[in-house]
């Protein structure tokens, strides 16, 4: 079977070679799959390879390891083969030409340090000596094993080792695709960690050190970026989707889409909150402009309707009554939790500057209390934010609601393509004229080039 | 905002020792047009209580935490609704509104202003 064959190289090349089968393997396997078919599999020896890489790893005296791992790897995959062969083999190791097998051992554990190639060269040597069936192997490695053992035992034997086998060719495939993912993950997550830093330090002026973010933070960071991604995807549907004049029920579907979307976000903000209230109050996640007139952690809601009042027209009255409403009460709400908020700045005063060497651990303590609360007052800025979307969302027909959502994505793309203006422009601003021209044509440029947007 | 502080004497007018938290609580609610569960020290009750004087309307305000029997009221109200933070909770006409959360939605989506003037609380 070719479990068995496989199975030599393990146990008799050099120690120094199971650090290149990790590495090795995946590389011819998944060459073999291709050519040889499902017969083939790499499973056992892999994971016995990897103990082994393990224990070496662990352990550098070989020769412990060799007499260790020996039985317990070349048992574990062939537990018919008898032990003999391995001896037969180790004597045959150093040249000798007498059987195929015995040849391709050599060629392996001659030529495994060198490169994965020649392995997967060796392997398939291997493989094709596997091609006789059992009792023709074993005459020509000269073992007597079947002389030793009755036909049934030994056809018993085949069948649990091709059983083995399928095991574990289905573990290495499963193995290998998640290897695959994981690749695919990594280098996703690569790019996203990339993205945010570049953007915290093109925006906020070298602000954000790798070192100085919180991990809650780093990973709130990554997830905006993508959910900016998501937003660009989200508006060109949008667009198109109004361009192309569809029905009302499709651009509903879209719409919803929208709004799950931005319900995502405040989903992240909420968990980001938990980790970090600081990270989403202080805005470094957001552009320099956004920061500026940050409120709570994000957008304030009655300065988007008030954007939003003269790009939605034509309205009709019911909606014009409807959106005006929305705009008190948005504002009502702010002005509730920033005096709740400033109540909170002073209790808080007044314990820090209380506290005296007595009892300072105890108030420190209340002031950490204290600011738990921290967490709730950004919970419902962005519950409030949350509300005001969805209630624009029944206020306005389905057209209406896709416009307005296109307007808020456009707006706040704009706004951070200002914030990317601001941090490149000239230090030394002499003509003012001339410069604001510029900077306009900049902008369209940049609009179309970067359509990034939200605030939230 | 009316601050029941002295509940002490509240208390002894209404079923005296009588009644499980809960039901106290439902019959302090329905005493007003707008009720407040709050606490000196929490500052989301603060905010809550500007949102409706900021409104015009003029809440009966309970704060537990002079209340002598306040813990019992506030393990009442945690349950009520359904774990975390006991105050602020508000009740208008007798209703349970809810947390802050509750209030800023119904707030938003235009259901807090016709609750109040149903309730009394507020004219115009």
């Amino acid at each position: 079977m070719a479990s068995h064959r496989l199975g030599e190289p393990l146990s008799d090349s050099g120690v120094p070679h199971h650090h290149h089968i990790p590495y090795a393997l995946p590389y011819a396997n998944s060459s073999f799959i291709n050519q040889e078919g499902p017969n083939f599999d790499f499973g056992e020896l892999e994971e016995a390879i990897v103990l082994q890489g393990v224990k070496i790893n662990n352990d550098d005296k070989k020769q412990p390891l060799y007499t260790t791992i020996r039985p317990s790897a070349t048992l574990e995959m062939f537990p018919s083969w008898p032990m003999r062969f391995q001896q037969q083999v180790g004597s045959s190791k150093s040249g000798e030409e007498s059987t195929d097998s015995g040849s391709a051992v050599n060629t392996l554990s001659t030529t495994a340090p060198d490169s994965p190639v020649s392995r997967k060269a060796a392997v398939e040597q291997k493989h094709h000596h596997l091609q006789p069936p059992p009792p023709q192997m074993d005459t020509a490695t000269g073992i007597p094993a079947a002389a030793k053992q009755t036909p049934e035992k030994t056809l018993r034997r085949l069948a649990q080792n091709r059983e083995a086998a399928r095991k574990s060719r289905l573990r290495k495939k499963a193995y290998v695709q998640q290897l695959e993912s994981s690749r695919i993950r990594l280098t996703q997550l690569e790019q996203d960690l990339h993205r945010a830093r570049s953007q915290g330090l093109f925006l906020g002026g070298g602000g954000i050190a790798s070192g100085s973010i919180s991990s809650g933070g780093a990973i709130f960071d990554m997830e905006y970026a993508r959910w900016l991604d998501d937003d660009h995807r989200h508006m060109s549907e949008l667009r198109t989707a109004l361009q192309a004049h569809l029905s009302d029920g499709d651009l509903r579907v879209i719409v919803d889409g929208y709004m799950g979307h931005y319900d995502e976000i405040f989903r992240l903000k909420g968990v980001a909150a938990k980790s970090d209230v600081f990270h989403l109050i202080t805005g470094t996640w957001t552009t320099p402009a956004e920061r500026c007139f940050l409120w709570m952690g994000g957008f304030r809601p009655s300065d988007l309707i008030k954007m939003l009042i003269t790009q939605l027209d034509p309205l009709t009255e019911q909606q014009i009554m409807g959106i005006y409403g929305l705009q008190q009460s948005s504002q009502q709400a702010e002005e509730a939790l920033s005096q709740g908020l400033e109540q909170l700045h002073q209790s808080l005063i007044d314990t820090i500057a209380n506290s005296s060497i007595n009892d300072n651990m105890h108030h420190m303590a209340v002031a950490l209390g204290k600011l738990a609360n921290l967490e709730g007052f950004v919970r419902q800025a962005d519950n409030l934010r949350q509300q005001t979307l969805h209630q624009l969302h029944r206020i306005l027909t389905i057209r209406q609601a896709a416009r307005c959502f296109l307007v808020i994505g456009e707006y706040y793309g704009r706004l951070r393509a200002l914030s990317s203006l601001w941090v490149s422009r000239p230090r030394e601003s002499l003509i003012a004229d001339d410069n604001s021209c510029q900077t306009t044509t900049d902008l369209q440029m940049v609009q179309s080039s970067q359509n990034q947007f939200s605030n939230f | 905002m009316q601050y029941q502080s002295n509940s002490r004497s509240y208390y002894s007018s209404a079923a005296q020792g009588g009644g499980d938290p809960l039901e106290r609580v439902l019959r302090l609610a329905s005493g007003s047009a707008v009720v407040i569960f709050s606490m000196s020290t929490c500052c989301m009750c603060h905010a809550v209580k500007r949102l409706f004087c900021g409104m015009g309307v003029n809440p009966t305000v309970y704060e537990l935490d002079q209340d002598p029997r306040g813990q019992e009221i506030e393990r009442a109200l945690s349950q009520l609704l359904g774990g975390g933070s006991a105050v602020p909770v508000v009740f208008i006409g007798g209703k349970l509104v809810g947390a802050m959360d509750r209030v800023m939605a119904s707030h938003i989506s235009g259901n807090l202003v016709p609750l109040l003037k149903e309730a009394g609380a507020l004219w115009l």
